[in-house]
């Protein structure tokens, strides 16, 4: 497994991917994401897009998907807590939908990639 | 003058945690050296409260033998003035950086979050030098734990102020003059809890401590263990400028150097202990207890009813230590003995009893009054003598020359031990060679009731053989374990390193580890009954507040006579010193300071009292015209004395 820019992070996955799976490689059945750092048991969970103490607002996300997204939105410094303040809000809104359009973009590319694969 | 006695006892907690068994709440055994450290310290200001101003880390990683950086980073105080935060984004080493171009700078909440939290999951050894100042230096908040020490608050959420509470807190107790115990508390989820336990923390004070039995400073430790790079010759400002980040970095690596020293000198020793549960060389004796396959007393000699070991730790007292002649510069010899407890070990052969099958006691009364009327001097001179001394009597003392503790100032209030002329109505329990040693010093033949003997049958299975050190095999089934430990250190005196590790373990395992008592506070409401024995005492009643823990080794019927051989070498020496019409000015466990000239004769006292005064003193007589004023009918009563 590379090693992210948060090696500690990646550690941390690495260690609990092994001790949840016995190994590095485990794959997700589902979506054939062989990266083990983010695969747990297989559930849908509902992700808050922007934490659920500021919207309702959801989308459904594997276990792995959701510990990336969440993973991504600490990245940008989305803490899970409401602010009282309106701009910092605001901001944590801006920043978590970008997070969230980014994660939609990259799996745009993955799928787009994927289909020129195939032909 | 009378005095109340008051006397160790033997517990047996009924329903307590010691007796469940929660092999099936333990994780699963992590590697020695796991495959992540993240090696940090940080820097504070110089007042009184000594605040946070930035930290330095590296997380390491695990190849072949060695950690190596794979990530530098600093951290600085989340309210730290913005021209500080600037000169700390700014800071260009001459060097060049580890990874990249740029060293990754985090505020403190940032770094325990992506940083400290996500280490201690990834079961990194959580690695400094005098770790709990650090920890408590990146802490928001803190209580007083149950157990005597302190609970740090890492992490809050971020507007609210309040403590996160699905991150753990840190836990921090003392347990020896070095050591601190580092735990993670409970966090609340139930999911998370398992991934909360592979948090480990060393200390390499600590662990330098456990190796060396020194305390060392970090220079003193990278000076010992010859590990690079140095630490900077530096007088921190706690101020934060270009130079004391430098000086920060260094330290941080110097401790990685101190980390990796170490680690070749721990994994020299064949043993199965992790090196951040290394709290002191007895930590390590135990190890090599293990190593080669000793199965636990208490556990191995079930059979032995605790009304025994009752009996054990009512005879049980520490080293001998008094203060006989004082006020008055006088020259002395002192005499040390060498290695005592290990020496009494190998005398009293506790190392067949420690790797028995089994063990019986036998009722040896008649035996033992025939060995007291015949004893003599010299015979104590014999080694093979001893071997006859592992027996503890019920006697009714008569002016015997016991260890006894007592409350003997009033203005303390705090309980002594000291040797004295004892007469009790009740009779009291004493291991063997106090009874041998009163009889020499006091010439009384004690008035014994009652004596049994502890005696070996066979040898336990899974005995295996083992290295010292990696150097030295040893035999458990057919060596004795402390004459060899004791005799190899003879032979490596060249080797330095080696002969003093050695000396640490022939004390680690000679005679602390059998009587190990941790004190452990008890949940008020789950306080269950005890049984406590001590003597012929027997009683039941509630756990008090606090309770002494027993250590894995535990088991008094070994340690309480092996303190008593301590004593009773000393009890030699100082016959033979009175023999030859001297005295001693104190002793204290393994050592009696003699009063001696350099060139023999008469030592002439300061206040111009000629000599000769009389030989020699009974305990009771007052020794000291200014002692018998202040001390009235102390144990420490003088004499004005003279000596050839």
């Amino acid at each position: 497994m590379a090693l992210s820019h948060n090696p500690a992070r990646t550690a941390r996955q690495m260690t609990e991917a092994i001790e949840e799976h016995g190994t590095e490689q485990a794959v997700c059945l589902y979506c054939g994401n062989t990266d083990p750092r983010r695969v747990r048991p297989r559930r849908i969970q509902n992700h808050h897009l922007f934490s659920e103490e500021r919207d309702e607002a959801t989308v459904l996300a594997c276990l792995n998907c959701h510990a990336g997204a969440h993973d991504a939105l600490q990245d940008a410094e989305v803490a899970m807590s409401s602010e009282k303040e309106p701009t910092k809000f605001a901001r944590a809104i801006f920043r978590a939908f970008a997070v969230h359009f980014e994660i939609l973009a990259k799996a745009c590319w993955r799928f787009a990639k994927k289909m020129e694969e195939k032909k | 003058m009378i005095h109340d006695l008051y006397l160790r006892a033997h517990v047996v907690v009924h329903g307590g945690n010691d007796e469940k068994d929660d092999s099936a709440r333990r994780p699963r055994s992590p590697k020695v050296w796991p495959d992540y450290a993240l090696v940090w310290d940080t820097e504070t200001t110089l007042d009184l409260q000594q605040r946070l101003n930035f930290g330095v880390w590296r997380f390491c990683q695990l190849q072949e033998r060695e950690y190596v950086t794979i990530q530098e980073g600093l951290f600085y105080r989340d309210d730290l003035p913005s021209s500080d935060i600037e000169t700390i984004r700014a800071y260009k080493p001459k060097g060049g950086f580890i990874q990249g171009d740029e060293l990754e700078v985090l505020s403190r909440s940032a770094f325990v979050e992506r940083v400290f939290w996500e280490c201690v999951r990834a079961g990194a050894l959580i690695v400094g030098y005098n770790l709990s100042f650090d920890i408590s230096r990146i802490a928001v908040d803190w209580t007083a734990a149950r157990n005597g020490g302190f609970s740090f608050v890492l992490s809050q959420l971020s507007e609210r102020k309040l403590n996160n509470v699905h991150r753990p807190r840190i836990r921090i107790a003392p347990l020896n003059g070095v050591a601190e115990q580092f735990e993670l508390t409970a966090v609340r989820r139930k999911n998370d809890k398992q991934r909360w336990r592979r948090g480990r923390f060393i200390d390499l004070h600590t662990l330098a401590f456990a190796l060396t039995d020194d305390s060392y400073s970090l220079a003193g430790a990278i000076n010992a263990f010859g590990s690079r790079p140095e630490k900077m010759e530096h007088e921190p400002t706690g101020c934060v400028t270009e130079k004391e980040i430098t000086y920060a970095r260094q330290d941080v690596e110097a401790t990685l150097g101190l980390l990796n020293a170490l680690k070749h000198e721990y994994e020299l020793h064949p043993i199965a202990l992790r090196p951040d549960k290394a709290y002191s060389p007895a930590s390590i004796g135990k190890a090599y207890l293990r190593a080669m396959g000793i199965k636990e007393p208490m556990q191995k000699f079930a059979d032995i009813p605790p009304k025994i070991h009752g009996i054990a730790m009512a005879a049980y007292f520490g080293g001998r230590a008094e203060c006989r002649n004082r006020r008055w510069p006088m020259p002395v010899v002192p005499v040390d003995l060498t290695s005592e407890y290990p020496t009494v070990d190998a005398l009293l052969g506790i190392w067949d009893l420690l790797t028995a099958e089994r063990i019986t006691i036998e009722d040896a009364t008649e035996d033992i009054r025939a060995l007291l009327a015949a004893v003599t001097l010299d015979d104590l001179f014999e080694p093979a003598f001893w071997k006859k001394l592992n027996f503890y009597t019920r006697i009714l003392p008569e002016g015997d020359v016991l260890p006894v503790r007592s409350v003997y100032g009033s203005k303390s209030g705090t309980c002594n031990i000291g040797l004295n002329e004892l007469y009790s109505k009740q009779p009291i329990s004493v291991a063997g060679p106090d009874l041998v040693a009163s009889l020499i010093l006091s010439g009384h033949i004690p008035i014994v009731q009652e004596a049994f003997r502890i005696v070996p049958h066979g040898k336990q299975a899974g005995l295996q053989p083992t290295k010292l050190r990696g150097a030295i095999s040893i035999d458990p089934t057919n060596e004795d374990f402390f004459t060899r430990v004791i005799e190899y250190r003879k032979q490596n005196k060249a080797n330095d390193r080696l002969q003093y590790f050695l000396k640490i373990l022939a004390n680690s395992t000679s005679y602390g580890t059998y009587l190990e008592l941790n004190p452990l506070k008890v949940d008020a409401s789950k306080r269950p009954r005890i049984s406590v024995y001590s003597g012929e005492h027997i009683f039941e009643q509630l756990v008090p507040e606090t309770i002494e823990q027993p250590g894995s080794f535990y088991f008094p019927l070994l340690g309480a006579l092996i303190t008593s051989g301590g004593r009773l070498l000393l009890a030699m020496i100082e016959r033979c010193v009175r023999d030859a019409t001297g005295t001693y000015l104190c002793c204290d466990t393994d050592a009696l300071t003699i009063v001696a000239s350099k060139d023999g004769g008469w030592v002439e006292l300061p206040d111009g009292t000629p000599p000769p005064l009389k030989h020699f003193h009974g305990r009771k007589s007052t020794r000291s015209h200014i002692d018998s004023t202040l001390f009235l009918h102390t144990i420490t009563k003088l004499c004005r004395t003279f000596y050839a």
